[in-house]
């Protein structure tokens, strides 16, 4: 939506020379190449994604595990934790703790995970939700406080208690941030995830992209790509109009 | 007549992240009379002297150490004492109508909706009600303060250096407006204030409070009325005030204080 209109169109026309280039030399000059499967072959392969491989039932059991892990740890931080406790004892006191955090990237904490989980959805859950609490606790370190001082200081002068002031008025500034964070880190949430599956072998994307690896299928590895793209895609699409029609003061 | 406020020997002190104290009041004694058709006390002091924090300490955010602090019909959740700050703006996901009856929707309460129109119209808010405060200017944000201030029907309201971002005659209109609304509503305000020109236009009382550690300097009376800023500027009480009050600044702490502009 706030996206530049003309570098909206410049991607869209590399998108389709990309793709006639695909087209001509697979189709065309070398169809029966391995290293690149053309498209014919790709088209063949998503149906029998859907058709020898339950992609569907795959595909919920990712994206729900994404989505549902994120929505989960906003939910239970909200309810559970003040932020001014939280910058006033926890930052403030045990600066270098945060700053490990902040330092370490999620996917380390995320591989020694995936070795203590077991593979099961509840494994997968924890594992997911670890990760966006990883999120969510970088966006809530590097929030600026000071935007929300007088905020503060105006609500509870006129009487508004602190867990009020903390659901409708601290947690509605930072939500943006954690949303903006979110959707940064959105390819790379999923692809922890597909990682965990691909690494357990467990139900999701990520096991049929082992299964594919494991035959050397690559036009099925391709087609996997290629929905796995449109996939984060359109869900980039949908948390931006969330994002401007929810947090549109942002 | 009662006192509103009477504060005696009020010390305040913080810590620092050295772990050092710093006292920021120490002392303090002042008393401001309840007046039937409202008044303004402004308390006029250098940055950093800590007009913030006294103004907290009187609304019960923060605690003070030593002394005493009476305010009649002492502040309570069900009675608080609003604080409009120095970037006074508005909750963005609100627009200007929900912002001003958002202290009353969250403790649900509820007062007619005429009231709250009266309250909108007083203070120059009428036909932004749909407005969010990001796509409004600064005066209108202290509008909203104010309004969401009026709504709780205090007696008293603080304002902390408020109008210190505002273009001369965005101030001016915001000055007129305030003076209006002391008298409908028999309303009390302590404004903290850097700026002399405020305090004059505005105040019925005057305080003078040392730099930090706070301490009263001097109290003045304030019976000049203007009807504007330009034509008090120009006068011969307001240059006699402003003489009076910058010989007391120096007299205490060889400090020439305040800022001119109008």
């Amino acid at each position: 939506m706030f996206n530049n209109p003309n570098k909206v169109k410049t991607n869209f026309y590399v998108m389709i020379l990309l793709l006639s280039i695909w087209i001509i030399l697979t189709e065309l000059f070398f169809p029966g190449t391995q290293v690149f499967p053309s498209p014919s072959l790709v088209i063949i392969s998503i149906n029998d994604l859907f058709k020898n491989y339950n992609f569907l039932s795959h595909l919920v059991s990712t994206v729900s595990i994404v989505y549902i892990s994120m929505i989960a740890i906003i939910l239970i931080v909200k309810a559970k934790f003040s932020f001014v406790d939280f910058h006033s004892k926890f930052v403030k006191y045990f600066l270098p703790i945060p700053n490990f955090f902040l330092i370490v990237p999620e996917i380390i904490i995320g591989l020694l995970l995936i070795f203590w989980l077991g593979d099961s959805y509840f494994g997968k859950l924890i594992y997911a939700v670890i990760i966006s609490g990883t999120l969510v606790y970088k966006s809530l370190v590097k929030f600026d406080e000071n935007k929300i001082t007088d905020h503060i200081i105006a609500a509870k002068s006129v009487g508004l208690s602190d867990q009020i002031i903390n659901r409708k008025i601290i947690w509605k500034f930072i939500e943006p941030d954690i949303l903006n964070d979110f959707l940064n880190k959105h390819t790379f949430f999923w692809s922890t995830i597909i990682a965990f599956e691909f690494i357990q072998n467990y139900n999701g994307i990520g096991f049929i992209l082992r299964q594919a690896l494991e035959y050397h299928d690559i036009s099925l590895i391709v087609s996997l790509l290629l929905l796995i793209t449109i996939l984060v895609f359109l869900g980039d699409q949908l948390l931006k109009v969330v994002r401007n029609k929810y947090l549109f003061w942002n | 007549m009662p006192d509103l406020i009477t504060i005696k020997n009020l010390s305040k002190s913080i810590t620092l992240e050295s772990g050092v104290k710093k006292s920021i009041i120490k002392n303090l004694n002042f008393n401001i009379l309840l007046s039937e058709q409202g008044s303004v006390s402004s308390i006029i002091a250098p940055f950093g002297a800590g007009k913030t924090t006294l103004l907290k300490v009187i609304c019960g955010i923060e605690k003070f150490d030593s002394g005493s602090l009476e305010i009649i019909n002492s502040v309570s959740k069900n009675n608080p004492i609003p604080l409009i700050t120095e970037t006074h703006s508005g909750l963005p996901w609100l627009n200007v109508k929900e912002n001003i009856i958002l202290p009353l929707k969250v403790k649900n309460k509820k007062i007619s909706d005429e009231s709250i129109d009266q309250i909108i119209n007083d203070t120059g808010l009428a036909n932004y009600e749909e407005f969010y405060p990001q796509n409004i200017d600064s005066g209108f944000q202290f509008r909203i303060a104010l309004a969401r201030a009026l709504v709780i029907s205090p007696k008293i309201i603080l304002i902390d250096d408020s109008f210190r971002h505002l273009d001369i005659d965005t101030r001016n209109e915001i000055y007129i407006t305030i003076r209006d609304i002391i008298r409908k509503y028999q309303l009390h305000i302590i404004l903290a204030t850097t700026n002399l020109i405020e305090a004059a236009f505005l105040s019925n009382h005057i305080f003078l409070m040392s730099k930090s550690p706070a301490e009263i300097i001097a109290e003045l009376e304030n019976q000049n009325q203007f009807n504007d800023v330009q034509s008090m500027v120009v006068s011969n009480q307001f240059e006699s005030l402003s003489k009076k009050i910058q010989t007391k600044f120096q007299e205490h702490s060889g400090i020439a204080l305040i800022h001119y502009s109008v």
